[in-house]
Parts: C-alpha cells; sequence; structure tokens
C-alpha cells in the first residue's frame, strides 16, 4: 500500500442475516454457516476505493443506501462480511449523538475515557483536555455526568474530543449538523483547520452544496453497491438528476415498480418566461416561474400533496407550500397518475441564488413520499441595492402600494 | 506507526481504561449514599451477623472438628467458604448482562471489550479483600492467625483465570441466547448450597463426595480454610488441578469471545 494512501477499501462487502430465533443466529456463528439457518439482507456490495490522505470524501445517496454502514465499516465498529479494508493512522469518528459516551459517567471522565478508547496516552489527553474542554464551552458541567446533558451539549463534547485528538481520518455522520449558529460556524473552522493540516475526511450529507464546497471526491452509494465516484461537482450533477426521475421513466408509462403503499416524480419541468432548465435566471416582478410536477402513486392511497421548498445555498428556508396547506388537490391524470402546475406570477424576490425542492408527501404533507432535491436554481439579477431576501408589498406616507418592484 | 510499538500503545491505553472502569464501579456505587465507602466494610459485616445469628443463634450449629471453640468457629468458616462463594458469584451473575448493558461500547466504538471482564473481576476482588479484612479480625480474635494465613491470595489464584474464562464465555454467549441469564441466576444459588459453605466436605456421606469434587469453588473453600485454621489440610494437589482447569477455561472462553465477537454489533 502506498504511503500516500489513508484508506484503501477492496470490495468491501456486508451482509446481514436475519434469523428466525437467536439460537439459529448462534448456531450460524459457530459453524461459520449462515446460509443454512438466516436469510440474507446486502447491506453493501464490492465497494472499493482508496483515498488519499488529506483528502475529503462526501458519501451521498437514499436513507438505507448503506452510507452509515460503510462509514461504520471504515471506523471499524462493524466488520465486513468479505473484501479487504486498510486504514492507517487513528481514526475519530462522530456516527451518532453521544456514541460511546458511558451516560453515568461524567464529562471529565468521558473525556479521559474516549480518548483513551481512541488511543491515547494520559500525558496525551491531559495536554488537550483545557482545548476539549474550553472549545465544547461546558466548562461548569464538566463534573455532571453525561446523562444530564442536552443533546446539544453531548454533540459539542463529543465533537470536542473526537476533533482535538489529532485524528489521521476524521469520519462524521450528519446527525452532526445540529447545534446552534456558533457552534455550527465553529466546527466548520475547526474541520476545515484539521483538513488543512493533512486530516482525512470522510462524511455523509444530504446537502449537495456541502458535499460540492468541501470534497475533494464525491461517492454515491445506492442499494449498499457503488454507484459513482469521482469529482464532487459531477457525482452531485448526476445524483441530483436521479432524484428528479431519470430521463427513462416519462409521462404515459405504467407507475413504476415499487410504488406500492407510496408514490413517485415522474417527471418535472421548470420554466422562467417560457424558457426551461434547471439553473434560471430571475428578473423580480417580471419573471413568471412555472413548475410541471407530473407524479405516479399507488392509487389504493389518497391523493399525495405536492409540496416546494426554497432556501438559500447556505440552508436558509425562504419560503414553502403545500397543495394541502392551500387547500387544493393535484390533477388526477389516470390510474395512479397525477400532475400539478405550480405559479409563481410576480416572484418577489431580491438579489441573490435560490434553491428549489419539490416533495411529495401524503394527503396530510406529513409523511414524505419522494423529493426533487434542489431540482432548479434560480439566480436574482438586480441593480438595485436594497439587502435581504424579498420585497414586501409596502406604503410609505398613507400613499400608494409599492409592490415588487426590478 | 510499527507494530510492536502500536501494541504497547493500545496496553498501555487499556491500563487506563481499566483504571477508568474500575474506579468507577467501586467509587460510582457509593457515591451517592450517606454513608458512602463504608458500605464496602458494612454490607460483609451485615451478611456475616444475619448468617451468625441464623445458623449459630437459632440452629446452635457447631463446626465439625471445632467443637470446643463453639459458635464463633463456625461462623468464621461459614464466613471464609461465603466470601469465597459471594466473589464467584458477583462475577458469574452480572457476566451475561456485561455485554448488554453496554450497548454503545459494543456498536458504537472500538472497544476492548474482555476488559469488562477484568473490570467485574478486579470490582470483585476488592470486595472481597474487605470480606477478608473482617475475616481475619475474627479470626484472630477466636485464637490468632498463623503466618501460613499470608498465602490467603495463592489460594484463589487458581479461581482467578477459571472466572476470566467464564467470564468471557458467558458474557459473548448471552450475546446471542438471552435464556442464559435466567439459567446462570438459578445456577448461582444452586451452587450456595452444593458448594462447602455452610458444611464441610468431610461432613457429607461418602457417596455424595464427588459432588464437592466437580465443584470448583471446594478446593478453594477448602484451602482457604486450612490457611485460617490448619494449614497442614492445604491441599496443593486440587489446588494444581483448579489451576489447569482455569487455564483451559480462559483458552475456550476467549476463543469463544472472539469467534463470536463479529456478531455481536449486529445483534445487540
Amino acid at each position: 500500500m502506498s504511503s500516500e494512501l489513508a484508506i484503501k477499501a477492496h470490495g468491501i462487502s456486508k451482509i446481514y442475516y436475519r434469523f428466525e430465533r437467536p439460537l439459529d443466529r448462534l448456531k450460524a456463528m459457530v459453524f461459520d454457516d449462515p446460509t443454512r439457518w438466516g436469510t440474507a439482507f446486502h447491506a453493501l456490495s464490492e465497494i472499493t476505493f482508496e483515498l488519499k490522505k488529506g483528502s475529503v470524501l462526501g458519501v451521498i445517496g437514499h436513507n438505507g443506501a448503506g452510507k452509515s454502514t460503510l462509514l461504520q465499516i471504515i471506523c471499524g465498529t462493524l466488520t465486513t462480511s468479505s473484501g479487504s479494508l486498510t486504514r492507517v493512522g487513528r481514526v475519530a469518528a462522530l456516527l451518532e449523538l453521544g456514541a460511546g459516551f458511558n451516560p453515568d459517567f461524567s464529562g471529565r471522565e468521558n473525556i479521559f475515557l474516549n480518548a483513551a478508547v481512541l488511543g491515547l496516552e494520559q500525558s496525551e489527553i491531559e495536554a488537550c483536555y483545557d482545548d476539549i474542554v474550553e472549545f465544547s464551552g461546558l466548562a461548569d458541567f464538566i463534573d455532571e455526568p453525561v446523562k444530564t446533558y442536552s443533546s446539544g451539549m453531548y454533540m459539542r463534547l463529543a465533537f470536542a474530543i473526537a476533533t482535538s485528538v489529532q485524528p489521521e481520518i476524521l469520519i462524521i455522520d450528519e446527525a452532526l449538523s445540529v447545534g446552534d449558529g456558533a457552534f455550527a460556524r465553529k466546527s466548520f473552522d475547526r474541520i476545515m483547520s484539521l483538513k488543512d493540516n493533512g486530516a482525512t475526511i470522510l462524511f455523509c450529507s444530504h446537502s449537495m452544496y456541502h458535499i460540492e464546497a468541501i470534497c475533494d471526491q464525491a461517492l454515491w452509494l445506492e442499494k449498499g453497491a457503488l454507484r459513482l465516484i469521482g469529482p464532487p461537482d459531477k457525482v452531485t450533477k448526476a445524483y441530483t438528476q436521479e432524484l428528479l426521475g431519470g430521463p427513462s421513466r416519462g409521462m404515459g408509462e405504467a407507475a413504476p415498480e415499487g410504488a406500492a403503499g407510496s408514490a413517485k416524480f415522474l417527471d418535472i419541468r421548470i420554466s422562467v418566461d417560457g424558457e426551461e432548465g434547471k439553473l434560471l435566471e430571475i428578473t423580480p416582478g417580471r419573471s413568471v416561474v412555472r413548475i410541471e410536477a407530473e407524479f405516479a402513486y399507488d392509487p389504493k392511497l389518497e391523493l399525495p400533496t405536492l409540496a416546494f421548498g426554497l432556501e438559500t445555498p447556505s440552508g436558509l428556508a425562504v419560503s414553502s407550500g403545500s397543495t394541502a396547506f392551500d387547500g387544493v388537490n393535484a390533477e388526477v391524470t389516470g390510474e395512479g397518475l397525477a400532475r400539478a402546475v405550480l405559479t409563481f406570477p410576480d416572484i418577489a424576490l431580491m438579489r441573490g441564488t435560490y434553491r428549489l425542492t419539490l416533495f411529495l408527501g401524503c394527503e396530510n404533507s406529513i409523511l414524505v413520499y419522494d423529493q426533487a432535491l434542489y431540482c432548479a436554481e434560480f439566480v436574482v439579477q438586480s441593480d438595485r441595492v436594497e439587502q435581504g431576501i424579498c420585497y414586501l408589498t409596502r406604503q410609505w406616507n398613507d400613499g400608494p402600494r409599492i409592490e415588487v418592484h426590478p | 506507526m510499527s507494530q510492536p510499538k502500536h501494541q504497547a500503545r493500545s496496553i498501555w491505553s487499556h491500563r487506563l481504561i481499566f483504571v477508568q472502569f474500575l474506579r468507577r464501579e467501586i467509587l460510582a456505587k457509593h457515591r451517592n449514599s450517606v454513608m458512602g465507602m463504608a458500605w464496602v466494610l458494612v454490607t460483609p459485616l451485615l451478611m456475616l451477623a444475619v448468617y451468625t445469628f441464623v445458623f449459630v443463634g437459632v440452629f446452635k450449629a457447631k463446626w465439625p472438628g471445632m467443637e470446643a471453640a463453639g459458635g464463633w468457629s463456625y461462623a468464621m468458616n461459614l464466613f471464609a467458604g461465603l466470601t469465597i462463594f459471594n466473589f464467584f458469584a458477583e462475577v458469574v451473575n452480572r457476566a451475561p448482562n456485561l455485554l448488554l448493558e453496554q450497548p454503545n461500547l459494543v456498536k458504537k466504538v472500538v472497544f476492548p471489550l474482555p476488559l469488562l471482564v477484568a473490570v467485574q473481576i478486579a470490582t470483585a476482588l476488592f470486595n472481597l479483600l474487605m470480606s477478608w479484612f473482617i475475616l481475619l479480625i475474627g479470626v484472630a480474635f477466636m485464637g490468632g492467625l498463623h503466618l501460613e494465613t499470608l498465602a490467603l491470595p495463592i489460594a484463589l489464584l487458581p479461581l482467578l483465570p477459571l472466572l476470566f474464562g467464564l467470564g468471557l464465555l458467558l458474557s459473548a454467549l448471552c450475546v446471542y441466547v438471552r435464556d442464559l441469564v435466567h439459567l446462570v441466576s438459578v445456577g448461582v444459588n444452586l451452587l450456595l448450597f452444593l458448594s462447602p459453605v455452610f458444611y464441610t466436605s468431610k461432613s457429607l456421606p461418602e457417596n455424595l463426595r464427588w459432588l464437592l469434587q466437580v465443584n470448583p469453588l471446594s478446593s478453594v473453600i477448602e484451602n482457604v480454610r486450612a490457611l485460617l485454621f490448619n494449614p497442614a489440610d492445604f491441599q496443593w494437589g486440587a489446588w494444581a488441578a483448579l489451576f489447569a482447569l482455569g487455564i483451559v477455561m480462559s483458552v475456550l472462553g476467549h476463543w469463544v469471545f472472539k469467534k463470536l465477537q463479529p456478531g455481536f454489533a449486529d445483534v445487540i
């Protein structure tokens, strides 16, 4: 293995076996023949990739695609069923909130315990102890048992430990994106400085923006298999296209397989002033944004609702709405097929970039069946100097109403 | 990092974890109680008082061969046996739940799990030493201590590898077969009466002696009593046999544990 590599995974697979009785599992372990007593489930199959020292890998994929399984295998808490994995250096992982903490131990004891598990010596732990306490901001609570901590405090402590022990490989699950703004900022800076110091970082996220902004490489998992690995912009683009339903599934086809008890987008077309695309320019107050969505659903279900969300690249929600809350229905076009058209006649956004996500939800707009993440990006150009996100209709001196204005 | 250096490092850090857990087990149990650490001495004292009351006060029991010394000799002989039994029971009763109680350590971090068994043994050992402290005062009060009594730890020694192996075996098996939890607690209760705690092996009818011979606790208990009251009775043969059994058990336990460990995270 080249000294340049931090992680080398060759054909790693993880197979879970389901057993009817726990005793069957024991028999399978002892006789090393799980297929005889259990049924197999492939959580990961034949994943092969290499990661250079100091690079950042983003893992994307649907829920249940095997992202967490892959990260757990790399950090060593799960074993592979087959294949080989080589890692170089100390691995620190933030997989789940409070994982690896002993709830009855105090914060101080957990710092020592966690760091010792990560392979630090007493003197090394003492050297970074103050830094951990300071970064976590928990100095006043450090002698309390961590079971009395809030989830935010748990997360801050876990993050402080994992990043203070000088890990050579840092693994972060998305569960980490909690925490208030100030701490989120601090964590981000901390991760970037680890990256600058040559740490290899792996993380999974649903935010395509983060993946593109931070990663050198992106890995797309689908149903446990590696779908695509490469430059982040290429992978996220392919993934986003897939989320839209893919070119192969057009209108007029029967409802796709697997739609039982669910619903799926078939086609989404977004246009501004008649021009269709994914990256669209908007003139505030003038442009008409038109979104046409076609979807298939299990006819046994009630008609799903369509919802939209608009956000800034930093993830700030600008606006949202759904047919359920507006009291309208999608138009049924066939057995298990429906369409809805959403128009914004004079979109009152101020200068900036905005991302649109569409959701298909249950009749109450609670359960999400399908989503088209960032299916379009709107760029609003304007010569005006005012700052903000949206225009508000207003009157001065009880005068005429000033509507959205370019 | 070279392999030997890496291993030395991990042994060192395991020692750190071991001390942390041990301190926790011992201190935390009493942290919020009014009497605090005094309980480690009060508990065995109360136990001694209760057993003495029942067997000596109510049953008027006398220890065979030591009738002249009266009820006190029975109390001390019983207590000597009880300390060993409790030491054994404390570890074996906890072992089945050891991994089940620590899903975080099993699933979320790479943790040296056999260490948990070692911590349990060390905790029980601490309690045993407290009991022995009381026992020695009692025996001294009864008629003086033999110099050989200092060798008590040697009498205990063969039990340690046996417990380690048994602890590994039970904790690993119980991840898959939870029924063992109940089976073990019944078995341990039964063992109290099948061990020479309330009686001496000599007082058992000839045709039942085999029961004690297959029980690993009997030789330890009898050897402890020998060191306390009659050093000439110490049985090196039984001691060595138990030691050999202990080594076999710890190798077996370790083998089963390593064999089953890869599946822990999938089950717990």
